[in-house]
């Protein structure tokens, strides 16, 4: 949401660049630095030339009501699985460049991409976000023609080749006119609110998004393990099995009962999903998982970390889904990597769209009818624990009828102390986007709503 | 709206028509953003003059409602002790601001000039 810099006499907008992978939304936002000639572009970390966290960029012009207009030019990452990242970003946007790669081989994703995130602005609390279309590599002789993504969603359309620059500028600046219509808004509702211009800054950001787990629904849909990894470092890391020595494992006598569980049917080799995060994933539904973070010269500091988490973990027991437990182990190369392991559950956020895709009216009512008594149930529930626990669609599923955290969990240092938040209004909105985005308002969640 | 590659050889030729061309941007009238640019003199802060001008005409189009004005805002032609300024909208919601120097040209080239080369702009 825009706020005010009263000491820089500015009123601060963010234009989110959003896009399928390999869209042009990072070459779009250089193109637009050196077009704008102001400022650079930081990217906090990229792998193999995609972004992993965001890019960002400032940039201050124009003038509205007697103020300069400072724009946050944020980028997303691309990839499905770094999801949560650009859902953080995208909720805080004042206005989307949507970011399509219209050659023959791009534009089926960006429809698909350009379809979600609609649904996804729609599900936001707060005043409407508005979405510039920038359709770029218009340049490849296989651009497919723009028609139907203009039609598909009636937005406006800006031709691009975001290598060159072209059309950047007009898309940036119909976004930053999108922007102010919000702002207006605000203005005449009394929400435009004063802010330290630290709090919003590229490293704040890149703090924020460091607390966030990763979308594991998106695990199934990741490469093969026949692909190359994003960032070749040599071999995978050694997972955790029953050999992990006393002290290393928690729980510990049913961790190792469960790490034999896991450990069977490995669907291949460990896969770095960032630099230094990886991932392995089971036949039997098992995922383990590795941040970079979790990464130690020596076992002892592995070891301490182990025994903070395991307090975590101990604590919020009471909302964790079960079938999880965290090892310490070598990995091969003389460090040690702290893994948490962890049994899929079906998050509410994978269940309901699995629905949606049934167009069986009957089903769609009756799940969506007790994913809202569950959302209901899951606010109170979180409300009550001692750390502060993500609660999204995506994070939150049924486990015996109740409301569980299905998740991975945060590292500890990520975690921060239970905070008071409108859980409930959040999740319900984005069961009102589902549901409306597909077939309109519903009786029944306005009855259960009561 | 035109690329920015179509406004630019746009100026470019307006640029040739008028002696003394200083600086012409193209500017979205609600941000006060330009859409393209081009200019001579690199300390003429062309961004910082457009934003400005863009309220100047937005002020304008608010004493034309205030005085219950039933006509369109077509140009503002300012001239200053060394140079002309040239506002001309170009649609409702964009405008062309040009300046040039006194010396070497008048207000009738300036407009001469821009009214030849706009419809591109449009």
């Amino acid at each position: 949401m825009a706020t005010l810099d009263r000491k820089g006499d500015a009123v601060v907008v963010r234009i989110v660049y959003d896009g399928p992978p390999t869209a042009g939304k990072t070459t779009s936002l250089r193109a637009l630095a050196e077009r704008l000639g102001q400022g650079q572009v930081i990217t906090p970390e990229e792998s193999g030339g995609r972004t992993v966290y965001f890019d960002w960029m400032e940039y201050t012009g124009g003038r509205f009501e007697g103020r300069q207009i400072r724009c946050q030019i944020v980028s997303v990452p691309g990839q499905r699985v770094l999801a949560p990242r650009r859902n953080l970003l995208l909720e805080s946007a004042d206005a989307v460049v949507f970011v399509a790669d219209t050659s023959r081989s791009g534009m089926a994703e960006s429809r698909a991409h350009l379809d979600q995130l609609v649904r996804r602005l729609a599900t936001q609390p707060g005043l409407p976000v508005g979405i510039v279309l920038q359709a770029n590599k218009r340049d490849l002789p296989d651009a497919e023609p723009i028609e139907p993504l203009r039609r598909s969603h009636g937005l406006a359309v800006v031709e691009s080749v975001a290598a060159t620059g072209e059309g950047t500028r007009e898309a940036f600046v119909f976004a930053v006119r999108l922007a102010l219509d919000r702002v207006r808004e605000q203005l005449r509702l009394g929400q435009l609110q004063p802010i330290d211009p630290r709090e919003e800054s590229a490293s704040e950001l890149l703090a924020q998004m460091h607390a966030l787990p990763l979308d594991h629904g998106a695990w199934e849909l990741w490469p093969t393990q026949t692909e190359a990894p994003l960032n070749p470092t040599g071999s995978p890391p050694r997972l955790p099995d029953t050999s992990v020595p006393g002290g290393w494992i928690w729980p510990a006598i049913n961790g190792r009962i469960l790490l034999q569980e896991a450990g069977l049917g490995l669907l291949g080799a460990p896969r770095e999903l960032t630099p230094d995060e990886w991932v392995a994933d089971t036949a039997q539904g098992w995922r383990f998982h590795s941040s970079a973070e979790g990464l130690f010269l020596d076992g002892e500091a592995g070891r301490a970390a182990l025994i903070r988490w395991a307090q975590l973990h101990a604590s919020l027991t009471p909302w964790l889904s079960p079938g999880r437990c965290i090892a310490l182990c070598e990995t091969g190369d003389g460090r040690y990597r702290l893994w948490q392991v962890v049994r899929t559950e079906t998050s509410l956020w994978k269940r309901l769209t699995e629905t949606l895709q049934t167009r069986n009216a009957e089903h769609i009512s009756a799940h969506f009818s007790e994913a809202a008594t569950l959302c209901t149930r899951a606010a109170q529930r979180w409300a009550q624990a001692p750390w502060d626990l993500p609660c999204t669609l995506e994070t939150v599923g049924a486990i015996d009828g109740a409301a569980s955290f299905v998740s991975l969990m945060p590292e500890p240092d990520r975690v921060r102390p239970a905070q008071p938040a409108d859980r409930r209004a959040r999740l319900w909105q984005q069961l009102r986007a589902l549901v409306n985005a597909e077939f309109g308002e519903l009786h029944f969640l306005r009855d259960a709503a009561g | 709206m035109p690329s920015e590659k179509q406004i630019v050889e746009t100026f470019e030729k307006i640029a040739a028509d008028i002696p003394g061309f200083i600086a012409a941007s193209l500017v979205d009238l609600d941000s006060g953003m330009t859409l393209g640019l081009k200019s001579t003199r690199p300390e003429f802060d062309l961004a910082a003059a457009s934003a400005y001008n863009s309220e100047m005409v937005k002020q304008k189009l608010k004493i034309m409602k205030s005085l219950n004005l039933k006509t369109t805002l077509e140009d503002m032609l300012l001239t200053l002790g060394d140079q002309i300024h040239l506002i001309k909208m170009v649609t409702p919601t964009t405008f062309l601001y040009l300046a040039a120097d006194r010396a070497s040209t008048n207000l009738a080239i300036v407009r001469s000039a821009v009214n030849k080369n706009t419809s591109v702009l449009v």
